[in-house]
């Protein structure tokens, strides 16, 4: 299943996400929009963590670690809005 | 006085813009003069975020139609449509103190020299965080940045003169049904040198306002110089990477 979300981050970016789902899990993820990343390519790392998880809360903490781990710094976006962007996907999903 | 150099590359194509920032980000050696860089562009061309997907933001076949070149930059950031504009890009070692290690300040930092460029002009403009610059609550100008091999990139435009009508000819709005209202906010919340001043600007004018603008921000001499012969040869093998499917397609 395929699913796209549109979310405007409160007080922050328009993020734009796509994703598949594979048995309620993540089989690919892209996290798009005009928000900010340092280092840039902090994003593949952070999608990369995302697949194979099951759509839960626990996605939030498993953001913020990768990102910590990572030395990635965020503007625009933050972890509960990727998560909220996914369970819209995932509701719009088909 | 710490010196800066001044490039004017003039009006390039998009990829050959991206590929010029990007190597004299990357060729920047701390003993190196910081750049500052004025340019425009021909043709016009949109530029997209590092983030942003191309078909999400761009409307490819009316680009390929108005012949606009469509790049995917190195920053973050929204997607931009650039016509009659100033554009600017900054260079220098994260290990100069020029700017601050926290992006947030060193945003504040280095758009305070485009600030003081327009208070050269005797318009009153003022830094919105994160990324923007405002006269009288509408954005003029919008930057971005990026940092590597511990060098700091900022580029941004200027707008000299807007056309949001054609800029949303080419840009795709994340609701087709509300692009009218999008297309109207947009109106409102935009503006440009022509419609604060009510005059026409020639691009050296601006940027001649905008090179005082750097000297006073950083209490710098900016003096006109060129690119090496290493960042030319840097800059015309990173413009493949910019012109590639590969690279711009890749979101």
């Amino acid at each position: 299943m395929l699913g796209k979300a549109v979310y405007k981050v409160p007080n922050g970016k328009l993020l734009k996400l796509s994703l598949e789902l594979e048995e309620n899990k993540i089989k690919s993820i892209r996290v798009m929009g005009d928000f900010f990343m340092h280092p840039e390519a902090g994003i593949e790392l952070i999608e990369a963590a995302l697949v194979g998880q099951e759509i839960d809360e626990k996605l939030v903490g498993l953001i913020d670690n990768t990102a910590r781990e990572n030395g990635i710094e965020m503007f625009g976006l933050d972890s509960k809005a990727v998560f909220e962007a996914i369970k819209i996907a995932v509701g719009n999903a088909k | 006085m710490t010196e800066f150099r001044l490039l004017e590359t003039g009006f390039l194509d998009g990829f050959t813009n991206m590929a010029i920032d990007e190597a004299v980000m990357l060729g920047h050696k701390l003993e190196d003069a910081p750049t500052v860089r004025f340019y425009g562009w021909k043709p016009h061309a949109v530029s997209i975020g590092y983030f942003q997907g191309i078909g999400e933001e761009v409307d490819l076949p009316r680009a390929k139609e108005l012949g606009a070149d469509v790049v995917r930059r190195i920053t973050g950031g929204g997607a931009v449509f650039h016509e009659r504009e100033l554009t600017y890009s900054f260079v220098c070692s994260e290990a100069s103190k020029l700017v601050s290690k926290n992006i947030m300040e060193s945003y504040e930092k280095i758009c305070g020299a485009i600030v003081k460029g327009l208070d050269e002009l005797g318009v009153e403009a003022s830094f919105a965080p994160l990324n923007d610059i405002i006269v009288s609550g509408r954005k003029i100008s919008g930057s971005a940045q990026t940092r590597r091999n511990g060098n700091v990139l900022q580029h941004g435009t200027l707008l000299l003169e807007v056309s949001v009508d054609k800029m949303f000819s080419l840009l795709k709005v994340p609701n087709e049904k509300m692009k009218g209202k999008i297309v109207q906010d947009v109106k409102q919340r935009v503006t440009s040198l022509e419609q604060e001043t009510g005059r026409e600007y020639s691009f050296l004018d601006v940027a001649e306002a905008m090179r005082k603008g750097f000297e006073k921000a950083f209490d710098a001499k900016v003096i006109l110089g060129e690119l090496s012969s290493e960042e030319k040869k840097l800059a015309k093998k990173i413009r493949e990477k910019f012109a590639s499917r590969e690279w711009n397609f890749r979101r």
